[in-house]
C-alpha cells in the first residue's frame, strides 16, 4: 500500500520539480535562446550540410544535381599528391609557425616585464602587427621583397648579394610565408605571457634568490610551471588558427610558386573554386575538421581544468 | 519561491520585451536592403546616394534594383561614366539602381554561391564568368528583349557571338579589348630592329635588348600561380595556334590542339623567357602577375608586353614611378601590333568581352533589363571612353567612337578583330593544370614539350566534364 500511495505522490513530487525547474531556468532559456538560434544558422547548419556534402559528388556549377559517392571522395583524396603535398605543407607551417612564434614571444615577454626605458612605448607599438589587417601586412612583405625596388633587396644589391622577387622563388617562398605568420603573433605570445608572468608574486623569486637560484632556475622552477596554462591556451587556439589560415597564402603566393606554398586551406579555395567540386572540397574541410577536433578537444580539456 | 512568484511578473515581462526585441532585431536582419542599398550606394560618394524612391516608373516596384560591379573607376575622379549611367538608368526604370562594388573574383564567387537570393538583379563581370553563371542556371537570356533595343544593330557582331550561348543571347557586351604586343618603338629603332612578327624573331630581339640595356628587360608576362592574366596570356597564344581550344562534339566538347602545339606554346612564351640559358626576360620576376608586367612596361623597365587597351590611360597612381616619364612613353615610345607567332601560327589573340547579365532568379526581370541597356547604351559606352580612356579604344557598339588619337595605337582596331572570345565551357577545370604545368617550364623543371604531352593528355581527359 505505501508502494501505490507513494507513487502519485513521487509523480506529482516529480512533476512539481520539473515546473519549478523550468520556471527557475526558464529565464535563462530564453535569454540563449537568440544566441543559440543565431548559431544554429551561422554555425551549425553549414557545418552539417558540409559534412553531408563530403558525401556526394556536386558541382558549384550544378548544386541541385548531386549523387551520393559514400566515401569515394575520402578515397580518391588520400590518394591525391596534391593533398598529401597540401597536408604536409599545412603542418610544416604549423609546427614551425608555431613553435617560433612561441619562442620569441616568450623572449619578447621577457624583455617587456623588466623595468627597462621605453617598455611601456614598446608594448603598444608591438602589438601594431598583430592588429594590421591581412591584407596590408600582405602589401607590405610584398613590397619589401619586390624586386628592383623593394628595400630588401636595395640593400642585398649595395651588399652584392643576389636579389629576386622572393616570393617567387621555390624554396624562399614558404620560409616567407612562416615570417609573416612569426611576424605578425609574436606581439600576441609576448603580451599575453608577459600577464602570466606578471601575475607571479615577486615573493617567489626572493624566496628562490635567497635560496641561490640563479635566473635559470627561477626560470625554470618559477616561472615556466606558473606560465605553463596560459602558454597551452595560446599554443593549441595559434595551431587551430594556422592550420585554418587562408588569406596569409592566398594574398601572397595564390600556393605558388611550383605549389611550395600549397595548404589545405588553399586546396580546398581551388577545388571548390576552380575545379566546381564542391564535393570533394568539402570531404577535404572535414578531414581538417577532425584533425582541428583533437586539438579542440585538448583546447576544451585545458578550459576545464581552469 | 515566495521570490519567484513574486518576480514571475516581471520575468515574464523581460522575455517578452526581448523575445520582441529579438524578432524585430532577426527581422531586421532579414529586411535590411535598404540601409545596405545606401551604404553601397554613398561608397561611391558622388552625392546621389543609393535607392531613391520610386516616383511612378515602370520598373519601381519595392526596392530598385541591385546592379554589382567592378567597372566604375574608383580613382577619386568625376564620375562621369557612372553619373550618365545612372541618369540612364532612372530615364528607362524610374529609379536609379543600388550599386555593390566588388572585385572580379569576389563578384564571381558571391554569385555563383548566393544568385538563387535574387540578388544582385544586375551583374558585369568578364567573359569566363557569364560561361559559367549559364551553365549554373543563373542567366536570363535576353535576345529578344535586347533586338528591341533601338540601337541593337550597332553592337559589334563578334561581341554578341561572344555573349551568345547555344543560340541564346546572355548579356549585352559593353567593353572590348584583344590582346596586343606593346613594343618599345624607340628602343627597336635604336637597335635598328623591325618589330618582331615570328617568336624566333622575337627571342633574337630580346636577348639583343637585354645584352645592351642595363636596366631594361626584354620582356615580362604573368607566371604567378591563379592569376587571370597569365591564364589570358596563355590563351591569346592557343589562338594563334586554333580558333578554340575546344570545340563543340555533338553533346560534349573535343580538345582542338596538339600535344606539340601546346609544347611550342610553353616553349616560346614561358622557356625561353625565364628558363633558357639566355633568358629573354628577367628570371628574377618569375612568379608575378600584372603587378610587375604593367607598371613594370610603365616604367621604363620592360621592352614588350602583351596587353589590352587600359594601359593608355595609366599615368598615375602609386605604381607610377615618374608620371611624364611615363606619359612620354605612352605618347610616343610605344608601338601596338600583333603578337609574335610560333612556327606555323597565325594572328589570333585573346578577346576580351565585358558583358553586364541579369540574374535569372532575379524577382524584378524587367527593371534588370532596363539597368543592363541603360549600361550597354552608346551614350553610356561614350561618357565610359570620356572617363577611362582606355575602355573606348575599340568601341563594342558602331554609334560609339574611338578615343584613339595615337596612330601609334591605331592597330589596336586591327588586332581586336583577331580576338577570339572563350568557348563557353567551365574554364576553371583548364586553368588549375595550366597554371602548374606553365610553372613547371617557366622555373626550368619540366622540357616544355613534355609538358604539353603532359598537358595534352589532361586537356583530352577533361573535355567530357566540361
Amino acid at each position: 500500500m505505501a508502494t501505490q500511495t507513494g507513487q502519485p505522490g513521487a509523480l506529482a513530487r516529480y512533476g512539481t520539480e520539473f515546473r519549478e525547474f523550468l520556471e527557475e531556468t526558464w529565464l535563462g532559456y530564453a535569454l540563449v535562446l537568440p544566441s543559440v538560434v543565431l548559431m544554429g544558422i551561422i554555425i551549425i547548419y553549414p557545418t552539417l550540410r558540409g559534412i553531408q556534402l563530403a558525401f556526394y559528388e556536386a558541382s558549384l556549377l550544378s548544386p541541385q544535381q548531386q549523387t551520393f559517392v559514400g566515401l569515394q571522395n575520402f578515397a580518391q583524396l588520400f590518394g591525391a599528391a596534391g593533398f598529401q603535398t597540401a597536408l604536409w605543407h599545412t603542418v610544416l607551417l604549423t609546427a614551425l609557425a608555431v613553435s617560433i612564434q612561441y619562442v620569441l614571444g616568450l623572449g619578447l615577454a621577457l624583455a617587456l616585464k623588466e623595468k627597462v626605458p621605453g617598455a611601456a612605448l614598446f608594448r603598444s607599438l608591438s602589438m601594431i602587427t598583430w592588429v594590421l589587417p591581412i591584407i596590408v601586412m600582405v602589401i607590405i612583405f610584398r613590397f619589401l621583397t619586390q624586386n628592383g625596388f623593394g628595400p630588401v633587396n636595395i640593400i642585398l644589391g649595395s651588399l652584392g648579394m643576389e636579389t629576386t622577387a622572393w616570393f617567387g622563388e621555390p624554396g624562399v617562398a614558404f620560409p616567407l610565408v612562416v615570417l609573416m605568420h612569426v611576424w605578425r603573433n609574436v606581439p600576441f605570445y609576448a603580451i599575453a605571457l608577459m600577464a602570466a608572468m606578471k601575475s607571479i608574486p615577486d615573493t617567489q623569486y626572493e624566496a628562490a634568490r635567497l635560496d641561490g637560484a640563479g635566473p635559470l632556475q627561477r626560470f625554470r622552477y618559477i616561472t615556466l610551471p606558473q606560465i605553463s596554462y596560459v602558454s597551452m591556451i595560446m599554443i593549441v587556439l595559434h595551431v587551430i588558427f594556422t592550420f585554418n589560415n587562408f588569406d596569409i597564402i592566398y594574398l601572397s603566393t595564390g600556393g605558388g610558386p611550383l605549389g611550395n606554398t600549397e595548404v589545405l586551406a588553399t586546396y580546398i579555395y581551388k577545388q571548390a573554386f576552380q575545379q566546381y567540386a564542391m564535393g570533394y572540397a568539402a570531404s577535404i574541410g572535414v578531414t581538417m575538421l577532425l584533425i582541428m577536433m583533437v586539438f579542440t578537444v585538448v583546447y576544451a580539456h585545458l578550459e576545464a581544468r581552469d | 519561491m515566495s521570490d519567484s512568484s513574486s518576480s514571475g511578473l516581471s520575468r515574464r515581462s523581460l522575455v517578452k520585451a526581448l523575445g520582441v526585441g529579438a524578432t524585430a532585431g532577426l527581422a531586421g536582419c532579414g529586411g535590411g536592403g535598404d540601409g545596405a542599398a545606401d551604404e553601397m550606394g554613398g561608397d561611391t560618394g558622388d552625392g546621389s546616394g543609393g535607392s531613391t524612391s520610386s516616383d511612378g516608373g515602370s520598373g519601381g516596384s519595392g526596392d530598385a534594383p541591385l546592379f554589382w560591379n567592378y567597372a566604375f573607376p574608383n580613382d577619386g575622379s568625376e564620375p562621369i561614366w557612372r553619373t550618365t549611367f545612372l541618369k540612364n538608368a532612372e530615364e528607362r526604370i524610374g529609379q536609379e539602381p543600388r550599386m555593390g562594388r566588388f572585385a572580379y573574383e569576389d563578384l564571381r564567387q558571391k554569385y555563383l554561391t548566393g544568385a538563387r537570393t535574387g540578388d544582385p538583379d544586375v551583374i558585369e563581370g568578364v567573359l569566363s564568368h557569364l560561361t559559367e553563371y549559364v551553365k549554373a542556371d543563373h542567366l536570363e537570356p535576353i535576345g529578344s528583349f535586347a533586338e528591341g533595343l533601338p540601337w541593337y544593330d550597332g553592337y559589334v557582331q563578334s561581341a554578341l557571338d561572344a555573349l551568345t550561348y547555344r543560340g541564346k543571347l546572355y548579356g549585352l557586351p559593353y567593353n572590348g579589348n584583344a590582346r596586343a604586343f606593346i613594343v618599345r618603338q624607340d628602343i627597336l629603332d635604336e637597335l635598328g630592329q623591325d618589330v618582331p612578327q615570328s617568336a624566333s624573331a622575337f627571342h633574337e630581339v630580346g636577348r639583343m635588348i637585354n645584352s645592351e640595356y642595363d636596366d631594361t628587360y626584354a620582356y615580362h608576362n604573368c607566371t604567378k600561380k591563379g592569376s587571370v592574366r597569365a591564364f589570358q596570356e596563355w590563351m591569346s597564344h592557343v589562338y594563334q595556334h586554333t580558333d578554340q581550344l575546344y570545340v563543340p562534339d555533338g553533346d560534349s566538347w573535343k580538345l582542338d590542339i596538339t600535344a606539340d602545339q601546346l609544347g611550342q606554346i610553353f616553349d616560346n612564351w614561358y622557356y625561353q623567357i625565364y628558363a633558357a640559358d639566355d633568358p629573354v626576360g628577367d628570371p628574377d620576376t618569375l612568379g608575378t602577375g600584372w603587378q610587375v608586367n604593367d607598371p613594370g612596361y610603365l616604367n621604363g623597365r620592360w621592352a614588350f608586353i602583351e596587353c589590352g587597351t587600359w594601359l593608355r590611360g595609366w599615368t598615375s597612381g602609386d605604381n607610377i614611378n615618374n608620371s611624364e616619364k611615363t606619359k612620354d612613353i605612352l605618347n610616343n615610345k610605344t608601338l601596338v601590333s600583333h603578337l609574335p607567332r610560333g612556327e606555323g601560327a597565325s594572328k589570333g589573340t585573346f578577346l576580351e568581352v565585358k558583358p553586364v547579365m541579369v540574374n535569372s532568379h532575379s524577382d524584378q526581370k524587367e527593371a534588370a533589363k532596363g539597368v543592363a541597356a541603360a549600361f550597354a547604351s552608346p551614350d553610356t559606352l561614350t561618357a565610359m571612353g570620356e572617363d577611362a580612356k582606355g575602355n573606348g579604344m575599340t568601341p563594342v557598339h558602331t554609334d560609339v567612337e574611338s578615343t584613339i588619337t595615337n596612330e601609334n595605337w591605331a592597330p589596336f582596331t586591327e588586332v581586336f578583330k583577331t580576338g577570339r572570345a572563350l568557348a563557353k565551357i567551365g574554364w576553371g577545370q583548364v586553368r588549375g593544370p595550366f597554371y602548374t604545368y606553365m610553372q613547371e617550364v617557366a622555373y626550368g623543371q619540366t622540357d616544355p614539350y613534355e609538358a604539353g604531352d603532359q598537358f595534352h593528355d589532361e586537356l583530352k581527359t577533361l573535355a567530357k566534364d566540361l
